[in-house]
């Protein structure tokens, strides 16, 4: 073909273009080190570089909030292992207060360290961490345990007495009767011979009426036996009608002032009232778990409730709170034999108590473990993402080399060929 | 019998040829750098011998331009070709910026750090800082993809724009054409040679077939006839040109029509009936790249906010009990009338709640998707409730939805089967008509971040809703719930990405293309000073030699004289 001067000069410039692109393109990888520069010069590994950048700064916000989490339950360990500490003492003492070498004078101090273990433990129940509450579920603004002053109804239930004399007797709404202070366990109460106030006789079951008190006469306030006939001091029954009036103005438990000649509710043979628990420690926060992200959508419980934790709610549960204070007015009493039944329990509620620090310990473990392997992916995943998007640093100068080298002969083949004319031969 | 006259003729003429060539030499050379210019050639015959047999010397004839038709031709159609990938590569590098993820400030990272903000308040629901953090990461995210919009936007005018140039650039060169078409015919029918304006009018042909794609034909006059598009509207006819009109049809934003102006003002609407150039390219970006990069970016958007909406509306965050919400959203009268669209079957509930969040009343509304109008509904709420003094229900003027609770109480939303609130826009998250274009944070959120939900019936530690919302990040919810945000975004960037690069191997084979023809047009036409030079030489020998021959023949008539 005929070679002309533009023909001549269109190669040149195009090989001109054509090297300088090159140089610019590796210039361009050399001095950010990465092949990747936009989307499109290499669009699949730019939106693997995508992914791995996201799958990066996903893991390390989850680290920071395994670290945060890690922290909690750190906190959470603390106060348990405070509480399981609490609940050793609290076992020494019972110990040395079991055996018939006890006095008085010695089991009334005891007990009033057995207060003072009480009251610390409520407040490892109630400990913050921050402005947070750590035992209340999620009701994390609300300190979990308080002492407890509402009284507590009793359910009423005729099933002893024939369905035809409930027609003829009373509205069964007229039968109501109420708690005063606290109870741990479920009572029921029997009306075991018809009658008014005074007149009826009535039996306590403390075991779901496996066995019953002795009888006792019906006054509008009594106080409430356990089934082996001892009063129960802190349960106080009052009876009252519909409109939450007691029915009999009583100055005296003991019923001394009681008229019996007044409009007399007569309570029907086989009346039962039951009252349910109405533990002196309520629990007002909730049993929820709050799962937190330990990986990609996998959650792990953090919390420990003060409900599961002190009040045992949960299977084969102690409250804890109970037997200290049963041990507590067992020591009051003076009562060796009392004192040593409560040990057993003491036991199971330290063992309650171990066993949700195993719990936080365990997820502690658990957190560490999905750390590891979120750092481990981490790593890796950086590696890869060096392997899609950065450059070879020593090929790339070999080829910056090369390219350079190639510019510079085409540049000088270019120079030499184009300058000369016939003109410089002629003459 | 010849006379010395005639050969004195034949010497005049020779060195008459010979200056010619010279000449014609001299004019390649000259225009060795100029574009477009054929190289001419001078035609020289031998004239009639003379009576007694001895030749007639040499006839000069006109210049020739050396010039390859068919491939002038390949060239026009290759150069229309090339400028759609030119302009394909200039507009969708833009586009590549718009979308770049490969610095700091990408939408992919903006996202990342709104799904960390998440995980982190999800962490703790408790904690301000969290509640910042998201309320700042979100609006950084909302400004993000305004900000891509609005720059799609503006690639989009300026697609509009230079739409206009182009045609303003169409106009220029057919009118040069019909020019040269004028000069060229009445040249030509005085045999006079037109080989440089022929030359200018390739060269505008050229660039005409840039901007647009030209059929031609030339008739006997040496006119062209230029025509445009698929149904052929003539640019050029003869010594006219019909101009190209960017016309908008309504208002300033409006986007442009390509339109052709023929005799008597009559307007033919050209704007779908370009082939090839950068005129139909250009088009093909406003009204369908960059559009469907628009669309895209606000599935996006409208999906992200949609489906976190949903979950936020059913949820609460650190006292964030209401007195007063009004729906983000109206319905036009029409939609009022009608049964509210995008609800389903189920019941929505709320709950009343005093100053300290305590609950106070809980309330279930049944509603039928395809039967109840928002009328409907809001009469129900307010049956259900029957106590307009605490909690009543209605619809605004604007057709938005308000419920206002009175009397020292509150509310809050709770679980809703219906969708109901999600679409009226109560206690949403994001709001957003049109998706990127206008997606922005709650003004409820705007005004205090403990409004951002957390978890349900005003539990500050709970984060079950916080946490459904951070796990959507790796949750299929696009494209008929098969693809993540991410996935479904990193599309978008493989496909720009992808175009270009499929672009450029395009571009690459065409360029290669079409300098192979421009090679064999320039070496057929382009001038080589070599061989001018050559030329030159031998055209001055020849003048030499017929100089001697003329003095040769002068001594001759001396002799004569002499004798």
């Amino acid at each position: 073909m005929r070679v002309t001067d533009i023909t001549k000069r269109t190669h040149v410039v195009d090989n001109m273009q054509k090297n300088s692109q090159r140089l610019k393109t590796l210039q361009g990888e050399l001095a950010t080190g990465k092949r990747i520069n936009k989307t499109s010069d290499d669009p699949i590994g730019a939106t693997i570089v995508q992914d791995i950048v996201t799958t990066i700064s996903r893991n390390d916000q989850t680290v920071k909030n395994i670290d945060t989490n890690i922290a909690w339950l750190d906190r959470n360990e603390i106060e348990l292992n405070h509480v399981a500490e609490l609940m050793e003492q609290a076992k020494v003492l019972a110990l040395s207060q079991a055996n018939d070498t006890a006095t008085l004078e010695s089991r009334a101090i005891v007990a009033q360290e057995l207060r003072a273990i009480r009251e610390a433990m409520f407040d490892a129940a109630n400990a913050r961490m921050g402005k947070l509450f750590i035992f209340s579920g999620t009701q994390t603004f609300t300190q979990p345990l308080r002492i407890n002053h509402p009284i507590q109804e009793a359910k009423v239930s005729l099933t002893d007495v024939p369905q035809k004399d409930v027609a003829e007797l009373l509205d069964v709404t007229q039968f109501k009767a109420q708690f005063e202070e606290h109870s741990s366990n479920e009572y029921r109460v029997k009306i075991s011979r018809t009658g008014a106030f005074g007149h009826a006789l009535y039996q306590v079951s403390d075991d779901f009426g496996e066995t019953w008190s002795k009888e006792h006469v019906l006054l509008p306030v009594i106080k409430v036996f356990n089934s082996d006939g001892k009063p129960n001091d802190e349960v106080i029954l009052r009876f009252t009608n519909e409109e939450g009036r007691p029915e009999h103005e009583v100055k005296d438990a003991e019923g001394a002032s009681f008229d019996s000649t007044a409009e007399d509710i007569v309570f029907p043979e086989g009346l039962e009232f039951v009252y349910v628990p109405n533990p002196k420690i309520a629990y007002d926060g909730n049993t929820q778990k709050k799962e937190v992200l330990i990986g990609n959508n996998i959650t792990a419980p953090l919390n420990i409730t003060a409900d599961e934790l002190f009040l045992g709610k949960g299977e084969d549960g102690v409250n804890i709170f109970g037997v200290l204070g049963a041990l507590e007015k067992a020591m009051d009493a003076n009562d060796g034999e009392a004192v040593a039944n409560r040990i057993q329990q003491l036991d199971t509620a330290r063992n309650q108590v171990l066993q949700q620090a195993a719990t936080a310990g365990n997820t502690i473990r658990e957190l560490e473990k999905a750390k590891a392997k979120l750092e481990d992916q981490v790593f890796s995943k950086e590696k890869r993402l060096s392997d899609v998007q950065d450059i070879d640093l020593a090929e790339s100068m070999v080829e910056l080399n090369t390219a350079e080298l190639t510019n510079r002969t085409s540049l000088e083949a270019s120079g030499r060929l184009i300058q000369p004319t016939l003109l410089e031969f002629l003459r | 019998m010849p006379s010395l006259n005639t050969a004195l003729n034949i010497g005049s003429r020779s060195l008459f040829t010979q200056q010619g060539g010279i000449s014609t030499a001299g004019h390649n050379i000259a225009n060795l750098n100029t574009e477009g210019y054929s190289r001419q050639k001078m035609q020289t015959h031998s004239e009639q011998p003379q009576p007694d047999g001895t030749g007639g010397g040499v006839k000069r004839g006109i210049p020739n331009r050396v010039f390859d038709r068919f491939t002038a031709k390949k060239i026009i159609q290759e150069e229309s070709n090339s400028a759609i990938f030119d302009t394909r590569e200039r507009f969708l590098t833009k586009v590549e910026i718009v979308f770049n993820e490969m610095d700091d400030a990408g939408l992919r990272k903006t996202l990342n750090e709104f799904w960390n903000a998440w995980s982190f308040l999800a962490n703790e629901p408790e904690s301000d800082a969290a509640r910042e953090k998201v309320m700042d990461r979100s609006d950084a995210l909302a400004t993000r993809f305004r900000t891509m919009h609005s720059e799609l936007r503006s690639l989009r005018s300026e697609a509009n724009s230079r739409i206009a140039g182009v045609a303003a650039e169409v106009n220029t060169i057919t009118s040069q054409i019909a020019d040269l078409n004028r000069q060229i015919s009445s040249y030509e029918m005085l045999d006079r040679v037109a080989n440089d304006a022929r030359d200018q009018r390739q060269l505008l042909l050229e660039n005409l077939a840039k901007k647009v794609d030209v059929r031609w034909l030339e008739n006997d006059r040496g006119e062209l006839k230029v025509s445009v598009g698929k149904t052929g509207w003539a640019l050029v006819e003869g010594r006219k040109s019909r101009n190209l009109e960017a016309s908008s049809l309504g208002g300033e934003t409006a986007m442009y029509h390509i339109k052709g102006v023929g005799e008597n003002g009559f307007q033919v609407d050209l704007t779908n009936e370009f082939r090839s150039g950068e005129l139909k390219e250009i088009l093909d970006i406003r009204d369908k790249t960059v559009v469907s990069y628009m669309d895209q970016l606000d599935d996006v958007a409208s999906g992200l906010a949609h489906n976190i909406n949903r979950i936020h509306a059913t949820g609460t965050g650190l006292n964030s009990s209401f007195d007063r919400i009004k729906g983000a959203y109206g319905l036009n009268d029409d939609a009022r009338m009608h049964p509210l669209p995008f609800i389903k079957d189920g019941i929505f509930q709320f709950h009343l709640v005093d100053d300290e969040g305590e609950f106070l009343s809980t309330y279930e509304i049944e509603v039928q998707a395809g039967m109840d109008t928002v009328y409907d509904i809001v009469n129900r709420i307010n049956e259900t409730v029957d106590d307009p003094l605490y909690f009543e229900a209605s619809v605004e003027e604007d057709g938005s939805v308000v419920f206002q609770s009175g009397g020292g109480k509150r509310f809050i939303l709770g679980d809703d089967q219906t969708d109901f609130t999600l679409v009226m826009g109560m206690n949403g998250f994001f709001e957003t008509l049109r998706g990127a274009e206008d997606i922005r944070l709650s003004d409820h959120i705007m005004a205090n971040p403990n409004n951002i939900s957390t978890g349900k019936d005003l539990v500050p530690g709970d984060n079950q809703v916080a946490l459904e919302i951070t796990q959507l990040q790796t949750k299929a919810t696009m494209k008929e719930e098969t693809m993540t945000f991410d996935e479904f975004y990193n599309g978008i960037l493989a496909d720009v990405g992808l175009r270009i690069e499929r672009n450029q191997v395009e571009k690459e084979h065409q360029d290669n293309m079409l300098a192979q023809f421009k090679e064999i047009r320039d070496s057929t036409s382009s001038v080589n000073m070599d061989e001018e030079i050559a030329d030159m030489i031998q055209y001055q020998k020849a003048y030499e030699a017929s100089a001697k021959f003329m003095s040769t023949v002068d001594q001759m008539m001396e002799t004569v004289i002499q004798m």
